[in-house]
Order: C-alpha cells, then sequence, then structure tokens
C-alpha cells in the first residue's frame, strides 16, 4: 500500500489506515499478554515442581537454609554447641 | 550426592594460616577436591608448613617456585581439576557449610552461578551480608558485583581460555566478562554461601588498598566493550567507590526519531517547559543523519511554539494531531507509528537536558546483546531523584530512590548503567521494531502505569531493560498535565503482572537493606 507524504502538520484521522493501525497493536498487545500469563503460571508450577524436588531429594537444603539464618543471629561456637547435644 | 563433582580451586600466596585452615576446612565434601597453588616459594619452612596442613585436609597443593601472577596460578591448578565445575576461592574465604546443596539445585541448567556472602570480621563471624543481583550483564560491565566465589563449568573455562594474566587483580571480572560473551546461563543464588573476611589489606575493608586492581578492572571492561564493536573510554567514577565505572562512548551514526506526546499544556507555564525542552535537547539532534521530532498533540493552543521551533532549527519538526482526549499511550503510538527512523526515543515535553549528550550512551546500551530498552536518570529541579530505574514492593511498582538526595544508594544502584526491571515513559530509548513487537502501549492504560506495563511486555519477550545512569536528565514531572492514579488503574496493572511483579532481583534486595 502506498503512503501519501504527510505535511508537517497533519491530522491523524488522515493517516493511511490509522485506526486499523492501532487495532493491530491492540491485536499484538493482548497476544504479548497473553504469553507472559501463559510464562507466569509455567514459572509458577516450576518453581512448585522445584520446591517439591528439592524436599524430595534433599532435605537438608532447607537446614541449610535455616542454618543460615542461625548464623546470623547467633554465634558459631553455640551453633555447634546445639549441634553437638542434638546429635548425640 | 549426585556424580557432578566440584574442583575448589585456590591460588595462595604468602597464606595467614588460621584463615588458610578455616578455608580448607570449609572446603570438604563428598565428591569434592580441593586444589591449592602456591605463587611464588618465599620460605622453605612455611612451605613444608603449608604442604602438612593441605595433605591434612586431603586437599592437593601445587607449587609456582616462581611466582607468575594469580592468573597464571589459577589456569595451572585448572589444568590438573577433574570436577565439571570449578568452584574459584579466595584464601582468605571460607563456605558455608553444605554449600554445594543449594548450587546442585540449580547447576545442571548453569554454566556460571554466583551467591551472596557474608562479610566476616577477622575471626570469621558474619558482620553484613552483601546482597547481589539477579544475572546482569550490563552491570557486571562497570561494576564486579560477582566477587570472589565463582562457579565455573569446566569446558566453558576452557572454551574462553582460562584466566587471562595482563588482568591480574580483576581476573575475575574479565573472566566472567568473557562467559557472558558465549553463554547466558548464569544463575544467582541468593543465599550467603561463603564468607568474605576484613582484613586490614582487603577492599571490603578498604576499596583504595587495591587500586591497582580496579585499573585493571577498567581494561577488562574496555575490552569486553571492544568485543561488541563499541569504541568507549572507560573511567572510575572514584569519589563514589573505585570499583564503580562509567564509560564514554563514541558518538552515534545513526539518526533518531524523538516522539513527545504532549498537551502543550493548559497554559503557559506548561508551554515554557516544552519550549525549555526543546531549547535542551536540540543542541543534541544532527539534521544531515535525518534526526526529526514528532509532536503528538490533541489541537491545544501552541502559542506559536512550532513555528519558531522550525524556523531556529534545521531539523525535521512534525506535528500531528489527535483529536481524542490526552492518553500517553495512544500518543505514544501516533508517534512511534510516524516516526521514520528506526532508532526512537521517546520523551515528555517537560524534561530538561543538561551539557552532555544523552544519545552517545543510550546508542551504545541499546547495542549490547539482549538490550530491548534504556532509560536515564531523572532529577527534579533541586536534583533530588525522580527516577532511578523502578522496582517492585509488595507487587507493585514505584521509582528508585524518590525524592533521594544523594545518589549513594544500595549497591551503586544510582551510579553504573545496569539492569532493571523497568523505567519510566518519561525517557525511554529503544528500537521502532521492539515496540511494535509488543503491542506498542496498552490503549486500556491510557495515563498511569502503561511504561510499567510497556517493560514487562518487553521482558516477557526476553530483553532485558537498562538504567542508564550516565544518562542524566532534570523531569520537572507533571507539571504540564495533573498526576492521575486510579484505583482501577493498579488494580489492573496488578491483575496482568502479579507474578512479574513478585520478584525484583535487581534493585529490591538494597532497598530492603536501606530501610
Amino acid at each position: 500500500m502506498s503512503e501519501k507524504k504527510l505535511d508537517v502538520n497533519f491530522n491523524w484521522s488522515d493517516y493511511p489506515d490509522a485506526e486499523a493501525r492501532l487495532e493491530a497493536l491492540r491485536d499484538r498487545d493482548l497476544e504479548v499478554a497473553s504469553i507472559a500469563k501463559g510464562l507466569q503460571m509455567r514459572s509458577r508450577i516450576t518453581h512448585l515442581e522445584s520446591e517439591n524436588a528439592q524436599l524430595r531429594s534433599m532435605e537438608s537444603v532447607w537446614l541449610t537454609n535455616r542454618t543460615g539464618r542461625l548464623y546470623f543471629m547467633i554465634p558459631r561456637s553455640l551453633l555447634k554447641f546445639f549441634r553437638r547435644l542434638t546429635s548425640r | 550426592m549426585s556424580q557432578l563433582r566440584f574442583s575448589v580451586i585456590t591460588p595462595v600466596y604468602n597464606p595467614v594460616f588460621s584463615q588458610l585452615r578455616d578455608c580448607l576446612r570449609s572446603a570438604r565434601g563428598p565428591g569434592i577436591e580441593h586444589i591449592l597453588v602456591l605463587d611464588g616459594v618465599h620460605n622453605v619452612r612455611s612451605l613444608k608448613r603449608l604442604k602438612r596442613l593441605v595433605a591434612s585436609f586431603g586437599a592437593r597443593l601445587l607449587v609456582n617456585e616462581q611466582g607468575q601472577g594469580i592468573s597464571a596460578a589459577s589456569n595451572k591448578a585448572v589444568e590438573s581439576a577433574s570436577g565439571e565445575f570449578l568452584v574459584f576461592l579466595d584464601q582468605d574465604d571460607f563456605l558455608e557449610e553444605c554449600w554445594w546443596q543449594p548450587l546442585l539445585v540449580s547447576i545442571e541448567n548453569s554454566d556460571f552461578v554466583y551467591s551472596d556472602s557474608f562479610h566476616a570480621n577477622l575471626a570469621g563471624n558474619p558482620l553484613s551480608i552483601q546482597r547481589k543481583p539477579d544475572w546482569s550483564p550490563t552491570r557486571l560491565i562497570f561494576n564486579m558485583y560477582a566477587t570472589h566465589f565463582m562457579v565455573v563449568r569446566k569446558t566453558i573455562f576452557e572454551q574462553v581460555g582460562g584466566f587471562r594474566s595482563k588482568f591480574d587483580g580483576s581476573q575475575d571480572h574479565d573472566l566472567a566478562l568473557r562467559v557472558s560473551q558465549i553463554t547466558t546461563r548464569f544463575t544467582h543464588i541468593p543465599i550467603p554461601l561463603y564468607s568474605w573476611r576484613r582484613s586490614a589489606a582487603s577492599v571490603s575493608t578498604n576499596p583504595d588498598n587495591k587500586d591497582w586492581a580496579y585499573e585493571a578492572g577498567v581494561a577488562a571492561a574496555k575490552d569486553h566493550l571492544e568485543s561488541f564493536g563499541l569504541s568507549a573510554e572507560v573511567e572510575r567514577v572514584k569519589d563514589v567507590h573505585p570499583g564503580a565505572m562509567r564509560a564514554q562512548f563514541a558518538e552515534r551514526q545513526n539518526a533518531v526519531s524523538v516522539v513527545v506526546p504532549t498537551a502543550f499544556g493548559t497554559d503557559l507555564s506548561g508551554l515554557l517547559w516544552v519550549e525549555k525542552m526543546f531549547r535542551t535537547l536540540s543542541p543534541f539532534l544532527r539534521p544531515e543523519l535525518g534526526d526529526e521530532i514528532v509532536f503528538v498533540h490533541g489541537g491545544e493552543y501552541d502559542s506559536g511554539f512550532l513555528g519558531r521551533a522550525r524556523s531556529a532549527s534545521a531539523l525535521r519538526i512534525r506535528a500531528v494531531q489527535d483529536d481524542n482526549p490526552f492518553s500517553f499511550s495512544r500518543r505514544s503510538n501516533i508517534g512511534f507509528t510516524v516516526a521514520e527512523n528506526e532508532h526512537v526515543l521517546l520523551l515528555n515535553d517537560d524534561v530538561e537536558f543538561g551539557d552532555s549528550n544523552p544519545f552517545s550512551s543510550l546508542f551504545a546500551l541499546l547495542n549490547l546483546p539482549n538490550v530491548g530498552l534504556v532509560g536515564g536518570l531523572l532529577a527534579f529541579e533541586d536534583f533530588s531523584i525522580q527516577h532511578g530505574g523502578h522496582f517492585f514492593m509488595n507487587r507493585l511498582p514505584s521509582h528508585l530512590a524518590y525524592e533521594a538526595k544523594s545518589i549513594d544508594h544500595g549497591l551503586f544502584d544510582l551510579i553504573v548503567d545496569r539492569e532493571v526491571v523497568g523505567v519510566t515513559g518519561a525517557l525511554m530509548f529503544q528500537l521502532k521494531s521492539t515496540w511494535q513487537a509488543v503491542g506498542g502501549f496498552s490503549l486500556s492504560l491510557p495515563l498511569s502505569y502503561n511504561d510499567v506495563d510497556y517493560c514487562q511486555k518487553i521482558r516477557t519477550l526476553g530483553f532485558q531493560i537498562v538504567q542508564a545512569n550516565s544518562v542524566t536528565a532534570i523531569h520537572h514531572e507533571s507539571l504540564t498535565r495533573e498526576p492521575i492514579a486510579e484505583k482501577w488503574e493498579k488494580a489492573h496493572i496488578t491483575m496482568r503482572w502479579s507474578d512479574m511483579m513478585a520478584h525484583d532481583g535487581y534493585s529490591a534486595p538494597y532497598r530492603r537493606l536501606s530501610n
């Protein structure tokens, strides 16, 4: 489709297929939003699956995180002392 | 433990034995080997003591009798490593217990892994946590944030040719940059997996301790930019931090279309800002390249502005009238549609530029792989921050460092060019094809949050958004129209991007700490 040469000042409604172009953008906008929704759902499912896999195969991952936090709150020596107590 | 094996590599130079003992103790584990390489023998008695210490922990010691530098020493250790992954660990650092377990969760799909860290005192007790951003290849050029503990797939390490001695001191920065040139499979583990000890000579205590190392970082950044065909002068922002860098890029060679959605102000004061925007922007536009400005207005009173602008400038200045009520999204889309150049700067009519040319950085950063959109650092008239990139908190978007008086915010967040979750629609630089690929600005959000929505759509297509803190401007925000943020707009953006807005791996951790 040939487009007329536009003046420096012009009205949008005079532009070739003006509203059709915005409509096409709107369709693409919805399409991308729909792709994003799918990706977000997929990511949520993957995250849950990964969490389940971690819990199944490596229970101590969770413990590692917990100890990481504990490190921050209590001295290392005290943590070791508790560990010795609980391992008896 | 799976069949994966880690080879922990520790270059050793004049060690403190008590600290090295912590390092050796922490690196033990099933399926893990620890290789140390002594770079230069100064004392035979110390060497014997070191050999005994290393052997007592079941590790291996290699010796470079003549010191050849950290890169050569590390490469030598890698040659004898048999693990699938190389774990680089400094002699005064130590790993947290069970450090390999979080790695195993994500390592199969990764070529490079880094984690958060503790800053520890000399005794090894944690003082603070250093939170690192998610994978940010642009930020990595200007700020080596993936410091010290790096896990690299051995085949990738070999493919890039290992460490390079000419970057000794920042050899890890150089390696990370070269790995980023061949793979995007980087993983950030947001858990502190190691401690970085604050010794008197450490960079963590006084960043000026290793000035020579930062200069090597500058050379590595420059080398990396050249690999993308970008000519730049890289300099350190020493007054903020010796480890922060900025680039002065060469002048652009491509034309730009500047799209300005406007209502020309509801009164003469609004028009003043539009005139100011035009007057401060036009010195950086080049009519000989085919630059143009497209004003999209609603037929509002312009007080002869367009005529004055055309007579004062050789630029192509176009004006498109849209008779519908003001919608930022609709007028932006109209401007993009009629723009004749592939590079488009979307600009608010109340932005004012200073002395530095914004286009060199905008063009160069958009040229980097995976970058889909670039924004700038905007300030109010009193130089407090208006926009330092978007960040997400409680599943809602906001401007980082809004109204902050200082740029010393977080880990260089307002200093270096870096990845963010979004940038403001007041200043957005992109390709017209990117705008088209995402369906432009959503007409369902006419006034607020349309920029947030637009950025998330760009991220959905796999592009990254870069906040160019080297591009600065004054933004007289909402002086030319009333700021409106309706409840339904908030609900709409939440409905569309709730999951995306649940996580911000670029800015939120620092924000949380500073709060």
